[in-house]
């Protein structure tokens, strides 16, 4: 069992001084340790902008322990543990996840594959708040890698016990209107990135270009998406489509050719932390000259809200349940529309404003 | 009788059901016509039952209807999406 004593045995022998710090991630305050100054710098960039929030709903403790090598990591997967999934992230790079027979914790396992990162085990209580990150030494990973995929995915996940569901997709709200937001959801690719880049640029609010959470915070409320970072990830081709893009120009890409900056940095002021959804957007990139929107009934909606958003992640019955149930409440909530994106994409961030503005496609 | 899994989840949106088959990670959308049949799988219908419930919503021949539902539960059988360990029902049961 996994218990408070057990995550302290992390800290035994423990390499270099501990250092702590509060931040406050949405309602939720997280006291954070670690052994290594650049984690708490990276922490502060990440839950930094977060403001203390007015009433707090719970607590999270997250611990980052640095180690010279895997071997040296005091929690290690236990030898009973069922996989629950796998999924390829950067070139090279591998998250596994799985959890204890009990289904009490959960572990998050970084492949090591040279030379694109180290190796990161996450360790997760299912019934304490407690959370730990083991990492070979963060000098071994590129910066953006470990707050996308290390960080905040362990955060998020642990999010859930508070209403959370972390869901992949971008968050946009109108520039006339921070409570008019919408939703584009699809795969890697599909141009959702580009797309609330684009509206940005126009005035836009932005949450999260990638990765977002959703959450109906009382009974009969309207279900908001929640911004799990400001950090955006632009490709090459939305540098050229975008004027406002163009600083990042001069930035390091990493392996996929991704540029990383702050929302703030693309246009200050554009940073959001979280909006009812109004609109629920599927783009695709297509090769016509403007761009198209077609109408989808509820069903059709929903079917591709779970089909993008429901994983073999929440491999748990109750988790599963619970967020198709959201998922059926957003598909009522808010009408869905599949979004054929033209190739200079600059119609976009008007066709969105006609939709939320009520005008009917398709 | 006929009966649904029962682990698998389903909401019905404006006529049309979304069905998630928590195990696979699948989901299946059913027109109103297979919804209708869907939600009468619940143990208490025949198929005999279903085919009388289509032919008064919509203006169909009994046989053409028993078709349609053979297709369904079929489709439904192989996707796992049947509680197993009841036996199909067949007309006039």
């Amino acid at each position: 069992m996994l218990n408070e004593t057990v995550f302290e045995t992390a800290f035994y022998d423990l390499p270099g001084q501990l250092l702590s710090k509060v931040y406050f991630f949405h309602d939720v305050r997280v006291t954070c340790y670690t052994n290594h100054p650049w984690v708490l710098a990276t922490l502060d960039e990440m839950l930094g902008l977060f403001p203390e929030p007015a009433q707090l709903q719970g607590e999270i403790t997250y611990s980052i322990v640095c180690y010279e090598r895997d071997s040296l990591f005091p929690l290690q997967l236990p030898r009973s543990r069922v996989r629950t999934d796998t999924m390829r992230l950067l070139t090279n790079t591998i998250l596994i996840y799985y959890r204890d027979p009990n289904d009490t914790i959960e572990y998050q396992k970084y492949m090591a594959l040279p030379p694109v990162n180290g190796t990161s085990l996450t360790v997760i209580s299912r019934s304490q708040n407690i959370l730990l990150t083991q990492l070979e030494m963060p000098e071994k990973y590129q910066a953006s890698f470990l707050r996308r995929y290390v960080f905040l995915l362990a955060l998020g996940q642990a999010m859930g016990r508070f209403g959370f569901e972390p869901c992949h997709a971008a968050a946009i709200t109108t520039p006339w209107d921070s409570q008019q937001g919408a939703l584009l959801i699809g795969v890697s690719g599909s141009g959702k990135t580009t797309l609330a880049l684009g509206c940005v640029s126009m005035g836009w609010g932005l949450l999260g270009d990638d990765l977002v959470m959703l959450r109906q915070h009382a009974a009969g409320a309207l279900i908001s998406a929640c911004t799990i970072t400001h950090e955006v990830s632009v490709r090459p081709d939305s540098l050229e489509l975008w004027h406002t893009l163009a600083f990042l120009r001069d930035y390091p890409a990493d392996p996929r050719d991704k540029r990383y900056c702050s929302v703030e940095q693309v246009r200050p002021g554009a940073a959001r932390m979280h909006t009812p959804i109004r609109l629920l957007l599927f783009p695709s990139l297509s090769t016509e000259t403007t761009s198209r929107a077609t109408r989808l009934s509820k069903a059709h909606t929903l079917q591709m809200l779970v089909d993008q958003c429901l994983s073999k992640l929440q491999a748990r019955p109750q988790s599963q349940e619970k967020l198709f149930l959201m998922l059926s409440r957003l598909a009522e909530q808010a009408p869905g529309y599949q979004l054929a994106i033209a190739r200079s994409a600059h119609d976009g961030p008007q066709i969105i404003s006609s939709l939320l503005a009520g005008d009917t496609y398709g | 009788m006929l009966l649904r899994n029962k682990t698998v989840l389903w909401r019905e949106l404006d006529g049309e059901a979304i069905l998630l088959d928590p195990k696979q990670g699948c989901s299946y959308n059913l027109n109103q016509v297979g919804t209708l049949i869907w939600k009468m799988l619940d143990g208490k219908h025949t198929t005999a039952d279903i085919v009388e419930a289509i032919c008064e919503v919509y203006e169909v021949e009994p046989e053409l209807a028993l078709q349609d539902i053979e297709l369904l539960l079929d489709d439904l059988r192989s996707n796992n999406l049947l509680s197993n360990g009841v036996s199909p029902a067949h007309p006039g049961e």
